[in-house]
């Protein structure tokens, strides 16, 4: 079965590829931040993470405590090939409909 | 307000995340801090405790808004129901909205504060995964030998080393078995020795409770090869942060514990501070170093009881069939291995040592005698403050029915209306609910205060008690429930308005319905029986107080000077330490302001106690076999803290090793066991079976050693120089200088002997006992204060009550002194009301008070829990306020004139 994915699960897989092996909550909350310019909670980040690995999007391992994190795990993510797949067919479709419109959207107010 | 706001996203996040996201938020906002600075980090740590509680608040309380949601629809509330709506009270009836809000303020606060601790204290498990698969490993039954015991639990608890072993090697369907023991020590760094306390683990504590070091490693089984080996040390997080400032560089550095050298190999992951509750351990080290470090105990003698043992369970498994699996291996050690040590017991008691059993507990909150000591005043609190409340709530509706009163004009003109009496019940009780939604937000201020109260009472020992997140709830939940418990009685009342009546302005004179002023009534009855049922205990709590401050204690502690040395601590052998405290002594002696000096092992007055079982001459031993309380003192110490010598002679200096043992026992024990009166010359022995080898030579007066409210026990007395392990001593110096110059002049004398030798705890004696009662003078305190915010509120509530039938029978009153009734009668008239309230309630409080009697019963001291006097003296103080509450109102009755009170018809 295919499903789409909602804005806030596209900037969450998004910053998956952005970070690469090193995409926990805390990192891709803040990237979201830096790059979309949103405010978002971590616990908002781990609940959508949750969604889309029950979709079988994401994988997660447990990694290990460090100081920093007051002795406490990491929980790290990663992109699955369905979440790829997910992800770029998204991509695909939001392109589609902007190509061409980029200098009208632009002076859209 | 930074460790607040992240507990409370802890909180709110779902369990099975809890762990990444309190992480993620605490690694975040060190971000953040480095990267934008204090205050930006701060901002987004309180913006992202917002959004959870949202997102919390959203999840767990769906069905409340499901409520809330239903309750906007339900027809008749309309906007009637809104609560901004509903605060309007607030300016209409300032007084009255002020009292409900005070009363539930208070009410509510200080149930939240206790709840507060019961969360913190009694609810919270370890911070282990899956703590409830932990458990603790007891085995009930009298241990013969040596017994130590500390805050993890009592004698049950405590297991020999080599026993502790056998039961790690037989344990199946558990995945581990662990033991510990804390000891306070000295920890050296780089020169500076501070004292801490250590926690000596097995190589399975840590795996056991399933932790993973904060930082470098934790300790394993292979630190804990061979008794004498293991030389790796795991600081806790907070003694990391607190002496090390969370440096890193710390591990691999070298340590001294009691000067034994150890080296630093990682941090215990922050929040986790050993298995017993409230310990504030520094550092772990391996069980192995126990004896090389403390130069006590032992790990070899099955004897000699000390070691707390729990488990972690299988999955699936659970504690009775892990028990039942113990217990084959553990039946084979007792019969084969231990019994055979157990000399001198009859068959009866040796039938009775080897069906000894093995009982797993539930271990999720970690081994601690706190959690079993703290539980029943915590109860006892929460039904005082429980009462409080119910006052409160009294209170409350009484307020709400004279506003009601005062109401029905309004309201008849509503109904005439046409509004339905649904909706005016709604609209009276939306207020309600509004104003006690006000009073819980002030709750939680008034919880903190509690809080306060709570750390500055020392024997309380909540010296941790923070609010807890989960307060607010509660906090929120019990306002809503005493808004509506406390506003639906008044609205319904209120919603009768008699539309036509109430029109022409008559309602105003019978001082509302009939059964309004009778619910008032019995409202205040009440109030005045629960005000007595909490007076009683505290009546009892402090006259036994009283009794125990005068108790005599068979010594005299005015004038004496008291410090404890460690020379153990400080790495003096057991001869030495002899030594060293010898020098101490003499030193003192020769000082011109010290009349005589003494030395005892155990601090007298402390609560502990060091007790042997013991052989004696004659004493034909039936199962129960002789046991008496043991200290190790010197030369001088009787005459230094002037328990009588009754008869043959004090210890020498020449008692020392080598020497012939001699012991001084008191008159206890002598007459227990039948040496009464000639007990001089006999021979008694430590242990069973032994050979006699210790000659008493002295008969001291009995005195109350341990604590003030113990019956006197039998004691005996060793010379500490006789003491081959001698470690620690606490030294009593009787001045003839005021004890203040004797204290500053005790430091300069000790370091003239060893300038590096701590002096610890120096203090008069006198300040010292007084410390032994200190949970007694905070239960009282305690029991005081919530007592007289309950007979206070009561009083209010007398006085609102009065105040507001004597304005309602204005005219009645006028018309009676029209007709010649004098002021007395008046008076009378007002006073015989208040009489009848106070007689009913005090008669229901004396019945409710000795029931609560009971429930103090096991903490009072020469008192029964009926004490009559206690009663009394409590019920006149009820009767003394509530006449003070009625006075007011009668003389304002009394004023009254007639002519303008019937003039107003």
């Amino acid at each position: 079965m295919r499903q789409g994915l909602g804005e806030f699960e596209q900037f969450v897989l998004l910053a998956l590829v952005r970070l690469g092996s090193d995409a926990y909550g805390a990192t891709v909350r803040r990237k979201i931040q830096t790059c979309a310019g949103r405010q978002v909670g971590i616990s908002a980040v781990y609940t959508t993470l949750e969604r889309l690995e029950e979709k079988g999007f994401v994988r997660s391992r447990i990694g290990e405590p460090t100081p920093q994190r007051g002795g406490r795990r990491r929980r790290h993510f990663e992109l699955r090939p369905l979440g790829a797949r997910a992800l770029k067919e998204a991509y695909r479709a939001f392109s589609g409909m902007t190509t061409g419109l980029e200098a009208q959207l632009k002076a859209l107010r | 307000m930074k460790r607040l706001l992240l507990r409370l996203i802890a909180w709110a996040a779902p369990a099975a995340d809890r762990e990444w996201i309190a992480g993620d938020t605490l690694e975040e906002l060190g971000h953040l801090e480095a990267t934008r600075g204090a205050a930006a980090a701060r901002r987004w740590l309180r913006g992202e405790a917002w959004r959870v509680l949202r997102l919390a608040i959203g999840c767990r309380l769906r069905g409340l808004a499901v409520l809330a949601a239903g309750l906007r629809r339900a027809p008749g509330l309309g906007p009637e129901g809104s609560p901004r709506r509903a605060l309007r009270v607030l300016r209409s009836s300032p007084a009255i909205a002020a009292a409900v809000v005070a009363s539930v303020a208070l009410g509510v606060g200080a149930n939240a504060a206790i709840y507060s601790l019961f969360d913190q204290f009694l609810w919270r498990p370890l911070p282990v995964p899956e703590p409830h698969r932990l458990v603790n490993v007891r085995s009930p039954g009298e241990r013969r030998g040596s017994v130590s015991t500390d805050e993890a639990g009592g004698s049950d608890f405590v297991f020999s080393h080599p026993l502790f072993r056998d039961i790690e090697r037989g344990a199946h369907l558990l995945s581990g078995v662990a033991g510990h023991r804390a000891a306070f020590v000295n920890i050296g760094f780089q020169g500076e020795a501070v004292p801490g306390t250590a926690v000596f683990v097995s190589g399975g504590y840590f795996p056991v409770l399933g932790l993973h070091a904060g930082h470098g490693r934790l300790l394993s089984s292979a630190d804990d090869r061979a008794a004498g080996a293991g030389s790796a040390a795991v600081l806790s997080f907070r003694y990391w942060q607190r002496r090390f400032e969370g440096r890193r560089s710390v591990l691999g550095e070298a340590l001294l514990v009691n000067k034994q050298p150890f080296t630093i190999v990682g941090v215990a992951p922050e929040g986790f501070s050993g298995t017993t509750m409230r310990g504030d351990p520094a550092v772990f080290v391996p069980i192995t170093m126990y004896e090389t470090v403390l130069r006590y105990g032992s790990l070899e003698d099955r004897l000699n009881h000390w070691l707390y043992v729990f488990g972690r369970l299988e999955p699936g498994a659970t504690r009775e069939a892990a028990g039942a699996a113990l217990e084959p291996a553990y039946q084979a050690i007792l019969r084969e291995v231990e019994a055979p040590l157990q000399h001198g017991l009859s068959d009866e008691a040796m039938a009775a040592f080897e069906s000894r059993r093995l009982v797993l507990d539930d271990g999720a909150w970690g081994q601690s005698t706190f959690r079993e000591r703290a539980r029943p005043p915590l109860l006892v609190l929460f039904g005082a403050t429980g009462l409080v409340l119910l006052i409160a709530c009294a209170n409350v509706a009484n307020l709400l029915l004279a506003r009601g009163v005062g109401l029905s004009g309004e309201l008849a003109v509503r109904a005439s209306l046409g509004a339905s009496r649904g909706r005016l019940v709604a609209r009276l009780l939306v207020e309600a609910v509004a104003l006690a939604g006000l009073g819980g937000l002030l709750g939680l201020a008034v919880a903190r205060w509690t809080l306060d109260l709570f750390r500055a009472l020392p024997g309380l020992r909540l010296e941790g008690a923070e609010l807890q997140p989960s307060a607010f709830l509660f906090c929120s939940a019990l306002a809503l429930g005493a808004g509506i418990l406390a506003g639906l009685f008044p609205a319904v009342e209120a919603s009768r308005a008699d539309v036509v009546a109430a029109l022409r302005g008559v309602s105003r004179q019978g001082g509302g319905r009939a059964a309004a002023r009778r619910f008032r009534g019995a409202l205040v009855t009440a109030q005045l029986a629960v005000s007595l049922t909490l007076l009683g205990p505290a009546m009892l709590l402090s006259r036994s107080l009283a009794k125990l401050d005068a108790v005599d204690l068979g010594l005299s502690p005015d004038g004496v000077v008291t410090f404890g040395l460690g020379p153990s601590r400080n790495g003096y052998g057991p001869k030495e330490a002899i030594e060293v405290v010898g020098r101490v002594v003499d030193e003192l002696r020769a000082h011109p302001g010290v009349e005589s000096v003494g030395v005892a092992q155990f601090p007298v007055l402390s609560g502990g106690a060091w007790t042997n079982n013991l052989s004696i001459e004659g004493f034909e031993g039936t199962d129960e076999e002789p046991r008496a309380a043991a200290n190790r003192i010197g030369a001088g110490f009787f005459e230094t803290v002037r328990i009588p010598l009754r008869a043959g002679r004090d210890f020498t200096p020449g008692d020392s090793l080598g020497a012939p043992k001699v012991a001084i026992v008191d008159e206890t024990f002598a007459r227990r066991f039948g040496l009464w009166p000639d007990v001089l010359g006999s021979r008694i022995s430590l242990g069973a079976g032994g050979e006699l080898d210790i000659e008493i030579v002295g008969l001291a007066a009995d005195a109350r050693l341990q604590r003030p409210r113990d019956v006197p026990s039998p004691h005996t007395f060793f010379p500490y120089r006789q003491d081959a392990n001698m470690g620690n001593a606490y030294v009593y110096a009787r001045g003839r200088l005021s004890t203040a110059a004797l204290i500053r002049a005790v430091p300069e004398i000790v370091a003239r002997v060893d300038s590096n030798l701590p002096v610890e705890n120096l203090r008069t004696l006198d300040s010292w006992i007084r410390e032994t009662t200190r949970a007694e003078h905070a239960a009282a305190t305690l029991a005081f204060s919530f007592a007289a915010l309950a007979t206070t509120l009561a009083a209010l509530g007398l006085y609102g009550v009065l105040a507001y039938s004597v304005a309602q029978r204005r005219r009645e009153i006028g018309v009676r002194m029209a007709l010649g009734a004098d002021a007395a009668r008046v008076r009378g008239l007002v006073l015989g009301q208040v009489a009848r309230m106070a007689l009913a309630g005090g008669a229901i409080g004396c019945a409710a008070a000795l029931a609560a009697g009971r429930l103090v019963e096991s903490v009072l001291f020469g008192l029964r829990p009926h004490d009559p006097l206690s009663l009394l003296g409590a019920a006149a103080l009820l009767g003394g306020v509530a006449l003070i509450a009625g006075l007011v109102p009668a003389r304002r009755a009394c004023r009254v004139e007639p002519a303008s009170a019937l003039r107003a018809e």
